[in-house]
């Protein structure tokens, strides 16, 4: 690469062709065979999420739609999944239930990095006793199982879709912080950091330009991990009863109310639940492939 | 030559500089104390090179960090073209700190390897508030021998060398007065530290720079230095030109240190190989530091430490035998 100036004269570096294809975390997406499965799953609940009630065979189902003559139907050619309790088509019910798995899923993520990762950037690059008290609430927050404090807040905010989101979000926030925060603790030591400080810059200025661009890498990682855990904590929320009220087409409470039928129509919780574990699966496979592709330490070389 | 530049004023002035790391418990007491830089002074003047050498843990680029302003004194002065900049939350300091700039010692990490060579190179001017155009990019690369078509690029597809050289361009961008170079050519491959060393002469003749360089390789502080330091435990134990100190050490260390330099007709000159470690900086010997370590050494050098003495020709050297 080093040009051939080893006399004195100054000689002028040419840059060779660029060789490199930008699309690189693509490229290697494509090549690990199951995180793209992981993607092509997402991609087709995600559909499944902005077209689902035209795709939905029976769209008036997703509410408090009751057809008694047609109630604990088994799977059949008419209703794919069969019907609920309430004479409802399961797969209509399914399909519709996956945009307020996703919705909650991303509006959770979305105000657990605005609560983490600020909070993470400020702790880890400023450090001493504000970085000491963050790590202390932190620590307080993960002292509970995540399930039990998102109950606990789910309640005390009145049960409903919302407030589990809320409550997910507020049980979330210190991974991202933790996450952010041992980013910037590294980062900071960085000679780029000790360059911009000696021009004169502002704290604003390197978290901005120099902290959090680094850091995007693993939070894009964890967030993608986090989606499916996510899921299944606001299904778990719809389950326990203290998430999605009925007759929400939500994919754990749906599996809540076929509990009571498990024995004489199986469907009912399985179609749902099979939902559940393709989407985990899912954001799984695809932040395992991501991780391997944008954090360099287990990156093989 | 050296005369007429002696008389002029040093461009930095460091006196008493002392840096401890002190660990302290809930109540504020001192429960442990790391001196890492022990009182040391020197002055470093307009278009010289100034080397600080000495092994790792010898306190050198607590020193460097220092002087860019990195980390706070624990006490002493810096001196910085006849104005104190020893306290830098003093705005008027931070602004005269800009004129001393840095190149770090591991060319990968002093990018960021999210910003372009482009973004990297405006940043100084970005922090400052000032409005240049790609042509001052363009000059700047071209100062450090990289044509422009490189500002396209990022941190991860530069050599290593390239990458130092990217990093001397933003310390030029500052217009500073004085660089710092910590260890600039350690991380790279020789026949690259050749062509960096070289760059790094011929824009200190073009800018009339002054560089403190502080290094663990000899050859290099010989190449590129007027003046150097010896620093061992957190002291300067020598002090002087390059070329005297380089003919004649006088303190047993320096001798010790520069009978290791690898030469041609090495069987013709005795080495001198220390006995035992660098003993840790939190725990440093009574009176003369190096004394356990020591030839030399006698009951003085135990209960006194000896202080900076004149050995002639510039040089001085802090030791109680240096006359013999």
């Amino acid at each position: 690469m080093e040009g051939q100036n080893t006399t004195q004269e100054l000689t002028v570096q040419q840059a060779p062709a660029q060789t490199k294809s930008k699309n690189t975390v693509w490229r290697q997406l494509r090549k690990n065979k199951l995180s793209f499965f992981g993607l092509l799953v997402i991609v087709f609940f995600l559909l499944l999420a902005v077209f689902g009630p035209w795709i939905a065979p029976y769209p008036e189902d997703a509410g408090s739609n009751t057809k008694i003559e047609e109630r604990l139907q088994s799977p059949s050619t008419e209703h794919w999944f069969g019907t609920d309790d309430m004479g409802r088509d399961i797969f209509s019910r399914v399909v519709i239930g996956t945009r307020v798995s996703l919705l909650v899923g991303v509006v959770a993520i979305f105000i657990t990095m605005c609560i983490g990762i600020p909070l993470g950037a400020i702790a880890g690059y400023y450090g001493g006793k504000l970085d000491e008290c963050v790590m202390r609430i932190t620590d307080v927050f993960l002292a509970f199982p995540y399930l039990i404090l998102a109950m606990a807040i789910a309640v005390i905010l009145k049960p409903g879709l919302y407030s589990a989101m809320v409550a997910i979000s507020l049980t979330w926030w210190p991974y991202y912080t933790r996450l952010v925060r041992g980013q910037a603790l590294s980062l900071r030591n960085q000679s780029f950091v000790h360059a911009a400080k000696m021009m004169g810059a502002k704290n604003s200025h390197i978290i901005f330009r120099h902290i959090l661009p680094n850091c995007i890498g693993p939070i894009i990682v964890n967030a993608s991990l986090d989606m499916g855990l996510i899921i299944l904590a606001t299904a778990s929320l719809g389950f326990i009863g203290v998430g999605a009220q009925p007759p929400m087409a939500e994919w754990g409470l749906m599996i809540s109310t076929g509990r009571e039928f498990f024995m004489t129509a199986p469907w009912m919780t399985f179609f749902p639940g099979l939902a559940i574990f393709l989407t985990v699966l899912g954001f799984n496979l695809l932040g395992d492939g991501l991780r391997d592709i944008l954090d360099p330490q287990s990156r093989p070389r | 030559m050296q005369e007429k530049e002696m008389q002029t004023k040093p461009v930095l002035q460091v006196k008493g500089l002392k840096k401890y790391f002190e660990k302290k418990s809930m109540r504020g007491r001192v429960i442990s104390s790391l001196k890492a830089v022990d009182d040391i002074s020197f002055d470093v003047y307009p278009g010289e090179s100034f080397g600080i050498v000495g092994e790792s843990g010898c306190g050198k680029s607590t020193t460097a960090m220092m002087l860019s302003g990195l980390y706070s004194l624990t006490d002493g002065t810096i001196t910085f073209n006849g104005v104190d900049i020893s306290d830098f939350s003093n705005k008027a300091v931070k602004e005269e700190r800009k004129k001393i700039q840095m190149v770090f010692q591991d060319p990968a990490a002093s990018l960021n390897p999210r910003m372009k060579v482009r973004a990297t190179l405006m940043e100084p001017f970005v922090i400052q508030g000032i409005k240049v155009d790609e042509s001052k990019i363009d000059e700047l690369l071209e100062i450090v021998g990289l044509s422009a078509a490189y500002k396209d690029r990022y941190p991860h597809e530069l050599s290593g060398g390239q990458k130092q050289r990217i990093g001397v361009a933003r310390a030029l961008a500052m217009d500073p007065q004085v660089i710092i170079l910590d260890e600039p050519t350690s991380a790279l491959d020789v026949n690259v530290q050749a062509q960096i060393i070289n760059l790094l002469e011929q824009i200190k003749e073009q800018k009339n720079l002054s560089y403190v360089l502080i290094s663990h390789d000899l050859s290099v502080v010989k190449t590129v230095c007027r003046r150097v330091a010896v620093m061992y435990l957190g002291k300067i134990v020598e002090q002087g030109p390059v070329d005297e100190i380089f003919a004649a050490p006088k303190h047993p260390y320096t001798k010790a240190l520069f009978s290791n330099i690898p030469v041609l007709d090495d069987e013709k000159r005795e080495k001198i190989i220390l006995e035992g470690d660098v003993p840790s900086p939190s725990k440093i010997p009574s009176g003369c530091r190096f004394h356990p370590r020591c030839w030399k050494a006698q009951e003085i050098c135990k209960n006194e430490q000896p202080q900076m003495r004149d050995t002639g020709n510039g040089c001085c050297a802090a030791c109680h035998f240096v006359e013999e």
